[in-house]
Formats: C-alpha cells, sequence, structure tokens
C-alpha cells in the first residue's frame, strides 16, 4: 500500500487498490473479495483512511443542501480576523480557567485537614478521572480520520 | 441501494422480505462545541453546532441500516423510517430503521 491519494483529486488513474477501496465504500465488494478486503482495512489504517474519504465523499453528496443567505453570512463572519482572535482568548482563557482550578483543588485536598485516606481516595479520583480523559481523547484524535461523518453540516 | 419511505418501489414487484433492517448511532459535540451551542441559546436562532451534530448522526444511522441490509443481499429498503430520542443532555441518539426487501430481476450488486 503505497499510494491513497485524496479521493477529490482525480487527474490521475485510479490504483487498483484505490478502485477496491470505492468499490467498498459503494457497498459493491462480495463474498470472497469483501472477506479479503476487510482483513486488509483491519492491518492498513492507511487504507482506512482512503475508505473514509471516499465514504464522506458519499454521505456529502447525499446531505448536499443548498446554501441559505444566513450561512454565508455566518462564514464571513467566522473568517474575520477580530472574531478568529476572540473564539481563540475566550477558549483559552476557559482552559487556563479550568486548569488552574483543578490545580488548585488539588493543592487544597492535599493541604486540608481531611483523613489522610479521604485524601488518598480524592486524589485517586481526580487522577483517575485525568487518566480516562486523556486516554480517551487519544482515541478520538485517533480514530477522527476515519470518521465520514464530522463533515456532514446539516 | 434504493430507500423508500413507502411500502413498495413504483414499477418493481417485490419478491422475498428479509424483515427489519435498522442503523443506530449516538453521537456527542466536544465540550468547546457544547459552550458555544449553550451562549448561542442565550442569543437565540439556529444552533448550528446541533444541526450538525443531528445531522451526523441521521447520516451515521441511514448507512449502518444500508450495510445491514446490503449484508443480507437485499437490493432496497421499504417503509423506511427516523426516530431519535434523548440519551443525555448533549448526545444525540437517531435510529433508522426500514424492511429490507429483494426486486424482482435485480442484481444485488446493482442496486447498491
Amino acid at each position: 500500500m503505497n499510494r491513497h491519494a485524496d479521493p477529490s483529486e482525480y487527474d490521475f488513474e485510479p490504483s487498483s487498490d484505490e478502485l477496491a477501496a470505492m468499490a467498498y465504500a459503494d457497498g459493491e465488494l462480495h463474498g470472497e473479495q469483501l472477506e479479503g478486503f476487510k482483513r486488509r482495512l483491519a492491518a492498513d489504517p492507511q487504507l482506512g483512511r482512503a475508505v473514509a474519504q471516499y465514504q464522506s465523499l458519499e454521505v456529502m453528496a447525499r446531505g448536499m443542501a443548498p446554501p441559505e443567505p444566513a450561512d454565508y453570512e455566518w462564514q464571513r463572519l467566522e473568517s474575520e480576523p477580530g472574531h478568529q482572535v476572540g473564539m481563540r482568548l475566550g477558549f483559552l482563557l476557559i482552559l487556563i480557567g479550568a486548569m488552574g482550578l483543578c490545580a488548585l483543588g488539588a493543592v487544597q485536598l492535599l493541604q486540608s485537614d481531611m483523613d489522610p485516606l479521604q485524601k488518598t481516595l480524592a486524589c485517586g479520583l481526580l487522577i483517575g478521572g485525568l487518566i480516562l480523559l486523556a486516554c480517551i481523547a487519544r482515541a478520538r484524535w485517533r480514530t477522527l480520520p476515519f470518521d465520514p461523518y464530522r463533515n456532514v453540516k446539516r | 441501494m434504493i430507500v423508500s419511505t413507502v411500502d413498495s418501489i413504483p414499477g418493481r414487484r417485490i419478491t422475498q422480505s428479509f424483515g427489519l433492517v435498522r442503523g443506530t448511532t449516538v453521537r456527542a459535540r466536544h465540550l468547546g462545541m457544547d459552550m458555544l451551542a449553550v451562549l448561542k441559546m442565550v442569543v437565540g436562532g439556529e444552533v448550528h453546532e446541533y444541526t450538525k451534530l443531528v445531522a451526523e448522526s441521521r447520516e451515521e444511522a441511514l448507512d449502518r441500516m444500508q450495510a445491514e441490509a446490503r449484508a443480507l443481499g437485499a437490493h432496497a429498503i421499504v417503509g423506511f423510517r427516523f426516530a431519535t430520542s434523548q440519551v443525555s443532555r448533549a448526545a444525540a441518539e437517531v435510529v433508522a430503521y426500514g424492511t429490507a426487501v429483494a426486486l424482482s430481476g435485480t442484481d444485488p450488486s446493482s442496486e447498491s
């Protein structure tokens, strides 16, 4: 598996892998062909990304709706530098605030006159929650390229 | 694959029914989008974050239903419907369901 080009670029002759990925995304593979392709799909993340791209094109084509005036206005406003800076600043301050509050809570917890066992359990709860969040965020980040539905607008 | 909300496909004859096929999904927006959606609710108008969430769920459920029908060797789905329910405040559940059928004089691969 050397090359999976962006399916939007049609200035080349598709390879056999790309043709198979298109056929799989369209549900045109059957029997042994299908089983063989599924085995390859399980072992080759790049092939999976190609299939996801073809699936997302199909999904977008199916859900295509003419843009409304409000859509254009939203896009125009969202592309304004002031809006972009405001959004980033807002999210950054929220993130800093949330992390600061978590850190402050942890320090207060450790300095409190709680029973050592209670402190240990509370710390376990906090650290466990953060570890779970990190694991789930990592899994979501890794599977994002395989999600053909994230570009659906409405 | 033909997906129809009525119980027949005009001009085609149903030769076999494979029974119920369905696709289900529950999707959620991430916390950042949820915060923006809450702020948009304050000022009113369309909440695009949730429109997108429901649209994503609808497409995914539809594809899963079609995949199930294809696996059964069906040519079409008739009596198709969407159903939705609330799993939690920030998650959208959509169920797509219908009856998978075979049509006369067609090859399953030609209907994909």
